[in-house]
């Protein structure tokens, strides 16, 4: 994760972004403050970045279940073109949704 | 109403519980200490303090977050006299605004007591009162004709005015604009016995006759000759396109009578193409809707402690909305909206509900006339940090993909459906055609689909609300498989297997579409395994130069939106994989208006472990 920090800071210098770090440094300021000086990132993260697939679909779940949330994706990124791959179970309301954007993504091709 | 809608509305309304809102604890109650604590013997504490100080109930409750939303259900919405008890879904809902769009608490309270008096009497009790019906359009209505005015180079203090209707709304409207510096003598009221005249009086109560004028004019279409200005608080109807043909110059017509205005928008401008019109409605350009002003007057009101709502923080209020329509989109909003239909002008007078910089604009501007005026009992020193911190109100669910609708709509694209055959794929090309998202293109035998949209009761008309694709017998199949043959020939793909797989995988089709040109993006993976569809789709696609592919997943809380990534492609990426998901991540929350803040996670802090 330090090289991946490394890696954005080289690509993306303007970007908040810091790690590794626990889920509840990445939400808590005062947890993240407790741990590091003068971290990069102010508040708490909106984008969070999983170490492998099992992290980051299985804190989507939780989230999503135990918070009473919905989700809007997967988006999938790295296309030439907009295209996205929805889960089987989608709803319809995850389908319109993701609908509308893949409108949107192919208005700013 | 639309019984499809109605349909909707009531099981909106009761699954998957009943009504639309809670009360949730935001204290622990995990132990008996707890309990303690937060009842008795513990809870005599903050009462004796409270006791003793009215001023810490803000500290020690959620009063400084609390707003009671009243009504005795005799004059709701366009409904009319309906009971406190049928009132109650618009209470809810009012809450729901408050909470969703400012994080506003609200009790909903349905009192049943006609008599004014005692209703006043029982409200009272309840300060400070804000009727915002009334205050709230006009503090919407103010700030259209104050930037219409500027629009039309014209000065608020020589401009004449003819308002239709003269109930609470209506008197609150000429308030604000005589405050706003709109002389009274330049006012002609309208009400339904004619033009409030000064022979009148007598039979008038005190709030109209205030507004009763020595004039000749009797009627509407007497009053409204040269007028520069139309304000209507009335009923369906009421204006004629002669009568707006008698105005002077650039008039500024605001029909706000709902659900039916005063006059439409297209008969205005066929009476005079140089007019500018504000309705009540979503459905055309200038929507005066109080939501737009009520969530930020409370929410700036509650956190200075305001002990009312003063004129001055109406006025700010008006201030603050003439100076957002004219300010430079910022780039969130622009990344959010869309750019050209949000510059300042006579479509765009006022902002639109879901603009994210309302709260952080209003509240603070609020707040300040609050303290200018000596209502604030807390005073905020830092106003700078207190707009920051209210960012936190910002992008939650119902701001996150009201923007990217408003986009798609604006411009539709064609948009290929993989499994056109699945019910709930075709549910949503309903949902997409009813709102005008996209133009679908279903993949699948034109039969099924045909059969199952008749089965779910849906009213799709095949080849003219949607394409249909047969995977089966459509006639650009040989160019469909070449061209896959082509792209995969070099990876031992053989043209029998090219064939096979066109047959087999709608995916495969959907994209040849896309890559076609014959179709501008793709929705697949209602059926079947995720890599399976990656796969088909990185061979027909490609891969974008110097990105990684990622899936990124957007999970809306009530504490917030969250992006999270990589839910989907990458198994165990290395550090460099993770630095393109991270960027990609980042991109994808700009797409959303949103300002990425990211944090690569672990199980440990900064290597401690």
């Amino acid at each position: 994760m330090r090289a991946a920090l490394a890696l954005v800071g080289e690509g993306a210098p303007e970007l908040e972004i810091d790690g590794e770090m626990r889920a509840d440094a990445a939400l808590l300021a005062a947890v993240r403050e407790a741990a590091v000086d003068n971290s990069s990132l102010q508040g708490a993260a909106n984008v969070l970045i999983m170490p492998n697939l099992d992290a980051a679909n299985i804190a989507m779940h939780l989230l999503t279940v135990l918070g009473e949330g919905v989700t809007v994706g997967p988006i999938l990124t790295g296309l030439n073109y907009p295209a996205h791959i929805l889960p089987t179970t989608s709803s319809v309301r995850r389908i319109v949704n993701m609908s509308a954007l893949a409108v949107v993504g192919a208005q700013a091709r | 109403m639309d019984e499809l809608i109605n349909k909707a509305a009531l099981e909106y309304h009761e699954y998957p519980r009943a009504g639309k809102t809670e009360i949730t604890a935001t204290k622990p109650l995990a132990n008996q200490t707890d309990l303690a604590l937060a009842y008795s013997p513990g809870v005599a504490a903050p009462c004796l303090v409270i006791a003793d100080d009215p001023t810490t109930a803000a500290r020690y409750t959620n009063r400084g977050n609390l707003v009671a939303v009243v009504t005795n259900g005799t004059a709701v919405l366009g409904l009319g006299n309906i009971g406190p008890l049928a009132a109650k879904p618009v209470m809810e809902g009012k809450a729901v605004l408050f909470k969703k769009f400012a994080g506003i608490d609200v009790f909903d309270l349905e009192i049943n007591e006609s008599d004014p008096d005692k209703l006043v009497d029982i409200i009272a009790a309840l300060e400070p009162v804000f009727h915002d019906d009334q205050h709230g359009t006009a503090i919407i209505a103010a700030a259209a004709i104050r930037n219409a005015l500027t629009l039309v180079d014209k000065k608020i203090g020589t401009v004449k005015l003819v308002c239709s209707g003269a109930g609470a709304a209506a008197i609150a409207c000429l308030k604000l604009l005589e405050a706003l510096g709109l002389e009274r003598a330049h006012m002609t009221v309208v009400d339904k016995a004619g033009v409030i005249h000064a022979g009148r009086v007598a039979q008038l109560d005190p709030h109209k006759a205030a507004y009763a004028r020595e004039t000749a004019a009797r009627s509407l279409s007497d009053a409204i000759v040269d007028a520069d200005i139309f304000l209507g608080l009335s009923g369906p109807g009421v204006l004629s396109g002669a009568m707006v043909a008698t105005m002077a110059r650039q008039p500024i017509v605001l029909a706000l009578a709902n659900p039916t205005p005063e006059i439409l928008p297209e008969e205005v401008f066929a009476a005079r193409a140089d007019a500018i019109v504000a309705t009540g409605r979503s459905d055309y350009p200038n929507q005066v809707n109080n939501v737009l002003c009520f969530p930020y007057i409370f929410r700036g009101a509650l956190d200075v402690g305001a002990t009312t709502i003063t004129e001055q923080m109406k006025l700010a209020c008006v201030e603050a909305l003439a100076e957002l329509t004219m300010q430079e989109e910022s780039e969130v909003v622009l990344a959010a909206y869309g750019g050209e239909a949000l510059k300042f002008s006579a479509e765009y007078l006022i902002p639109k509900p879901f603009d994210p910089r309302l709260i952080t604009t209003l509240a603070p501007a609020v707040a300040r006339a609050a303290m200018e005026s000596g209502v604030a009992t807390r005073p905020i020193d830092d106003l700078a940090a207190y707009k920051a911190r209210l960012s936190q109100y910002v992008f939650q669910s119902v701001l996150l993909m009201k923007p990217v609708f408003e986009r798609a709509k604006q411009d539709q694209r064609r948009l290929v459906y993989a499994e056109g055959e699945e019910a709930t794929v075709l549910r949503a090309a309903q949902a997409v055609i009813d709102d005008g998202l996209a133009r679908p293109i279903l993949v699948g035998r034109p039969k099924v689909i045909a059969q199952r949209i008749a089965n779910l009761g849906l009213r799709i008309t095949l080849g003219v609300d949607c394409e249909v694709v047969n995977p089966e017998s459509d006639h650009r199949f040989r160019d469909y498989w070449t061209g896959y043959y082509a792209l995969t020939k070099r990876r031992g793909i053989t043209p029998s297997d090219a064939r096979r797989v066109l047959r087999t995988s709608s995916t495969v089709i959907a994209a040849m579409f896309v890559l076609r040109g014959e179709a501008d993006a793709l929705i697949c993976g209602l059926t079947g395994e995720y890599h399976e569809h990656l796969n088909h789709l990185v061979e027909v696609l490609g891969q974008a130069p110097a990105q990684a592919l990622a899936a990124i997943s957007v999970v809306v809380l009530r504490k917030g939106t969250f992006l999270i990534g990589d839910t989907h492609v990458h198994q165990d990426p290395d550090a460099a994989t993770t630095a393109d998901i991270a960027l990609a991540a980042a991109n994808c929350a700009r797409r959303f208006g949103i300002t990425p803040k990211l944090a690569l996670l672990s199980h440990s802090n900064f290597g401690s472990s």
